[in-house]
């Protein structure tokens, strides 16, 4: 913080320094007059900078390497920190050192823990840190958790901590001293729950359990020492997701869970994991992964993608001989041990309560709660795992039994023609091993990894194009290779749910493809398929230079794209798919029009894509993807018609969509996404009547929408995704209602909608989505409120969504609708006020929503109908000036 | 050095040119171990003179713990801009611990400033400009920061005005005048403050 006077002095300064005697002097009267502190002050300045030449001018030169391994521990022993006194160093952690020491006035003897920051690592964030640990002990009294005693800093600034010092063994050391029986181990383990399970439900997670922090004194109680890292889980402490790496960095790799080696969010699940390693070694005197370094990354590798060997297995290898029988792990506590230490944060025990209470169960004889994963788990999760290792695979199997098996397979092949296909076939074993011995295991490894996988990727691709320099002539292998770089670009981004999304690099690949497919069907003039491959790759290119924002070039090839299926189509008039191709390609390349407003020209695509299916439909009334289209046409097309404002057409577009749509449910009822498409169709019809500000037909329409959602609901209750397009439909239920004047209706509707997302944000509460969506709902409550003259509860609901938007903008500064939302919050805060009388504080409220859409409006981020927004306002508030506020009703 | 960690290390540089202060935190106690694993590297092979270039090490720290394709040349700047306040806190702890007590450690507070400075005749009192640094940012943060990028990181003006987000003639004239301060705070000895 720079003071005024500094500023002046420095200027003063900066003048004066470039001036040579008298003038310098001249200049130090004329601006200081008779302010000589201040002239005092840039005078010594001046004479200081007179022989400041060389000072400081080099920077630090060579430093004694010992500065850099020397250790604090010698030089505290002895030293005192407050009342005690170190005696001697006895441990080390990732944060600090941790030393003996003695109460120094020997009031009484007590033995305590001191814990001192590590030096080199004294910054802000650490103090915050160890502030943070401080608050955390203090709360915290259990008998099984080591207590803070006080805390301070050090004469050299370092913060230290005063613990109760326990004497005593890890637990793992304990056990094995006390040659304690599986039953024993699994009873002291219990405890060691139940300190845990007593710090969630003070909101610490630990997240860094291991068996040092888990002494076990003289006396046999098991003690939690180092909440280091711990962080109270209240939701306004949200821990951003960079403070992750010094977290994994700080803590020990090898009882890490996952989701804190991915960066993932940590919850008390993450601590259940902690325990499960723990509880492993407890029974097995093994750590559940299997490792040939100790480097981080490979035990990174392994915690995120090794699955543990069953315990009981592992006891038998090494019998660790104090433990007894093996076969007793068999069953139930490889079950409980497993379920423990399973990779996703939710398939765990929920708490580590159930996860005490199962080993309990288990010690009594009772049937415990875990199960075995299922095959079928396992199998769907090792594809899921290896989603592009398994996309190489299929990729180099393709490549070996579509190309060069056919070819092998061809009897009687010319000499020179074996040499060729031999050479082929060497050039594709040495993709294959290349892919299957040295990348597919670095991805199987690597899980998630982008970029082993762009790897693997541009490894094959390198393979492919060494083999597309021979291809020239061989339209087979041209159009094999073809295929391979479209599954490759469809896997970087192209059109199937799970690409890695990068669009440009997948549509080089597509490019690729293209240009083979236009050779093939080139050579080839009379291959339909031929056409037809290439027709395909037109539409995947054409979307993906869309996506990639070269729209000209998009428009060019859904050009090139429409051609080719038209002649498809004339060339095989009975052909529905031809048809549907065609029609298929039409829609895609009316979106972009649509989408830059250019309606009239996405009006002739839709309509010509309308009248092919209509027509092909006369003849096949049945088929499911002409259906589809069908549907999809309608939908664009009432679309572009609502944004005309030409209501009655669109209306008949979005019925006939919805129409469609249900028949093909009633059709394939377990076909969840026709059953969604409904929903949408149901949605636009909702949406449709309340952008057209018509209650009675809103009513009826938007109710619909909630029948959808509740059944898949009921069906899924735990679906976030569900449960959210509910919590939307019912809010569309209660902007009907309020176009229909039935207000009370509405806030009957707008409530259940808030309890659904509130619901959603206790679950979820990093999601902002939610936050700003239950903001959007008690805007619209209050709405409703301020109709029904309730003029308290309409406040109370205002003041809310102002607490959420203000969080909203802390967090993202440049939302615009946060804003205006902000703004009509204030505005209607006024008529509430006005409403019960209060006309200053009315006023109050409504400069500041006033205040927002005028500096909206400088950024120039009002448009449309909003820019007559401040006048409007102000409008407003001149009217409550010049008006007395009307009667109040109650 | 694991790659998991270069990664990191470019990732957390990257994201600090994109506005997150939160990295600069959290890269110290990288750089940190970095030069400590350095500086025992060399102490393992004997180095003869058991000493080495402050602005080397720091190069070497770099070059180890960044990933040269990423990174660019303003997280370079931001890099070194870590490095130096850790290099300030290293030598300004030892010469406090040396000049304290003289407990342990070999070098007192003349052998360190010798050891330090290339020539006698510039030698400085690490402990005083320490002080007068700490002094200086609280009139003026970035101009105190801007002597730490400087002096203890060896940053070039073009460098420290990245760092500090200001052209490099702002940092040539904030350089003249934080010296000037400097100086004269160590002249006066600190807390002594006479307007002659």
């Amino acid at each position: 913080m720079q003071s005024e006077r500094w500023q002046r002095v420095s200027d003063l300064f900066d003048s004066a320094v470039e001036l040579a005697e008298p003038d310098r002097t001249r200049l130090l009267e004329k601006e200081c007059g008779e302010d000589r502190e201040l002239r005092a002050e840039v005078e010594s300045l001046l004479v200081a900078d007179d022989g400041a030449a060389d000072f400081i001018e080099e920077p630090v030169g060579s430093v004694p390497l010992e500065l850099f391994s020397e250790t604090t521990a010698n030089n505290l022993s002895g030293q005192k920190f407050g009342a005690y006194r170190i005696i001697r160093e006895i441990g080390r952690g990732g944060l600090g050192t941790v030393y003996l020491a003695e109460r120094a006035d020997e009031a009484y003897h007590k033995e305590v823990a001191i814990k001192v920051v590590r030096r080199g690592l004294d910054t802000e964030d650490i103090l915050r840190r160890f502030r943070h640990e401080r608050q955390i002990l203090a709360q915290l009294d259990h008998p099984n958790i080591a207590r803070l005693i006080d805390g301070g800093t050090t004469a050299e600034g370092l913060p230290y901590f005063v613990m109760e010092y326990v004497r005593g063994e890890t637990l793992i050391e304990f056990c094995k001293a006390q040659q304690f029986g599986t039953d024993e181990r699994l009873k002291i383990f219990r405890k060691v729950c139940d300190a845990v399970s007593y710090a969630h439900q003070n909101l610490v997670i630990h997240r860094d359990l291991k068996p040092s922090n888990i002494l076990v004194t003289e006396e046999g109680t098991p003690k939690l020492l180092d909440f280091g890292i711990a962080k109270v889980l209240t939701p306004d402490d949200q821990a951003p997701m960079t403070q992750t790496i010094p977290a994994l960095r700080v803590m020990t790799p090898e009882y890490a869970s996952p989701e804190q080696i991915k960066g993932g969010r940590i919850t008390t699940s993450s601590d259940v994991y902690s325990l499960g390693v723990l509880l492993y070694e407890l029974l097995t005197g093994q750590k559940p992964y299997r490792l040939t370094s100790r480097s981080t990354e490979e035990i990174s590798r392994a915690i995120t993608d090794q699955e543990p060997e069953r315990p009981s297995r592992i006891a038998t290898d090494i019998l660790h001989s104090a433990i007894g029988n093996p076969h007793s792990l068999r069953g139930d506590l490889d079950n409980i041990v497993l379920m423990a230490l399973r990779k996703e944060p939710q398939r765990r025990y929920a708490t580590v309560e159930s996860f005490s209470e199962d080993i309990r169960r288990h010690l009594e004889g009772l049937p415990v709660s875990a199960h075995k994963d299922t095959f079928q788990y396992r199998a769907a999760k090792f594809v899921r795992r290896n989603k592009i290792g398994v996309a190489a695979a299929l990729l180099v199997l393709l490549a070996v039994l579509g190309g060069v098996g056919a070819t092998l397979w061809q009897a009687g092949v010319a000499h020179a023609q074996r040499a060729k296909a031999e050479r082929r076939f060497n050039e594709v074993r040495k993709l294959a091993n290349s892919n299957l011995f040295e990348v597919y295991p670095k991805i199987e490894n690597l899980a998630g990894s982008l970029e082993a996988q762009q790897a693997v990727l541009l490894n094959v691709l390198q393979y492919l194009d060494s083999l597309s320099k021979e291809a020239t002539g061989d339209l087979e292998l041209q159009s094999e290779l073809a295929t391979a770089y479209e599954k490759v670009g469809d896997v970087q981004g192209g059109r199937h749910d799970q690409s890695l999304g990068n669009y440009k690099t997948g549509l080089e690949t597509y490019l690729k493809a293209q240009q083979l497919r236009e050779a093939v069907a080139l050579a080839n003039p009379e291959d339909l398929k031929a056409k037809e491959k290439l027709a395909d790759n037109y539409f995947s290119t054409a979307k993906s230079l869309w996506f990639a924002e070269r729209t000209r070039e998009a428009e060019a090839t859904y050009e090139k794209g429409i051609k080719l299926r038209r002649e498809l189509v004339a060339a095989m008039p009975d052909s529905v798919e031809a048809k549907n191709g065609l029609a298929t390609m039409l829609i895609d390349a009316g979106a972009i029009p649509e989408y830059n407003d250019q309606t009239t020209e996405a009006l002739v695509y839709f309509h010509e894509a309308l009248g092919i299916l209509q027509k092909a439909r006369q003849k096949y009334p049945e088929n499911k993807n002409l259906r589809k289209a069908l549907a999809l046409d309608l939908k664009y097309l009432g679309r572009v018609n609502a944004s005309l404002g030409k209501y009655d057409e669109a209306l008949g577009h979005f019925q006939q969509a919805a129409e469609i749509s249900r028949g093909l449910v009633r059709q394939f009822p377990q076909d969840f996404r026709l059953q969604r498409d409904v929903w949408q169709s149901e949605k636009q019809l909702c949406q449709f009547f309340i952008k057209k500000g018509d209650g009675a037909g809103a009513v009826p329409a938007c109710l619909k929408t909630t029948e959808f959602p509740r059944l898949a609901l009921e069906r899924e209750p735990e679906n976030a995704a569900v449960r959210y397009d509910l919590s939307v439909s019912h809010w569309d239920v209660a902007r009907a209602y309020r176009l229909a004047t039935n207000y009370s209706g509405a806030v009957e509707e707008i409530d259940k909608a808030i309890g659904m997302i509130s619901e959603l944000i206790e679950k979820l509460p990093e999601n902002g989505e939610y936050k700003r969506f239950l903001s959007v709902f008690e805007l619209e409550k209050a709405e409703s409120l301020l109709k029904l003259q309730q003029f308290d509860p309409a406040l109370a609901a205002l003041s809310r969504t102002r607490e959420l938007l203000l969080r909203l903008i802390e967090r993202d500064k440049e939302s615009i609708t946060n804003q205006s939302d902000l703004s009509l919050a204030f505005r209607l805060s006024a008529k509430a006020h006005f409403g019960k009388g209060e006309k200053e504080k009315a006023l109050e409220s409504m400069d500041k929503a006033i205040e927002i859409v005028q500096r909206l409006g400088k950024q120039g981020a009002l448009s449309g109908s909003d820019k007559g927004l401040p006048a409007e306002l102000k409008q407003e508030k001149s009217r409550m000036e010049q008006d007395s506020p009307p009667p109040r009703l109650h | 050095m694991p790659s998991v960690t270069r990664q990191q290390v470019t990732r957390m540089l990257v994201d600090w040119s994109a506005g997150n202060r939160e990295a600069a935190v959290q890269l110290m106690p990288l750089v940190y171990d970095e030069l400590r694993n350095i500086a025992r590297g060399y102490l393992r092979r004997e180095r003869p003179d058991h000493t080495l270039q402050a602005t080397g090490l720091v190069h070497e720290a770099y070059l180890r713990l960044i990933d040269q394709d990423v990174a660019t040349w303003e997280n370079r700047a931001h890099f070194f801009g870590v490095a130096a306040s850790v290099m300030r806190r290293i030598l300004v702890d030892h010469a406090r611990r040396a000049g304290a007590g003289k407990r342990g450690g070999g070098w007192d507070k003349l052998e360190l400033n010798e050891a330090l400075l290339a020539s006698p005749e510039r030698s400085v009192d690490l402990i005083a400009l320490d002080d007068a640094l700490q002094s200086l940012a609280e009139i003026d943060s970035r101009k105190s920061h801007l002597v730490e990028l400087r002096f203890f990181g060896g940053l070039t003006v073009e460098e420290a005005g990245e760092v500090l987000e200001v052209s490099p003639s702002t940092v040539k004239r904030e350089w003249r005048i934080a010296k000037a301060w400097l100086r004269r705070d160590m002249l006066r000895g600190g807390e002594a403050i006479n307007a002659e």
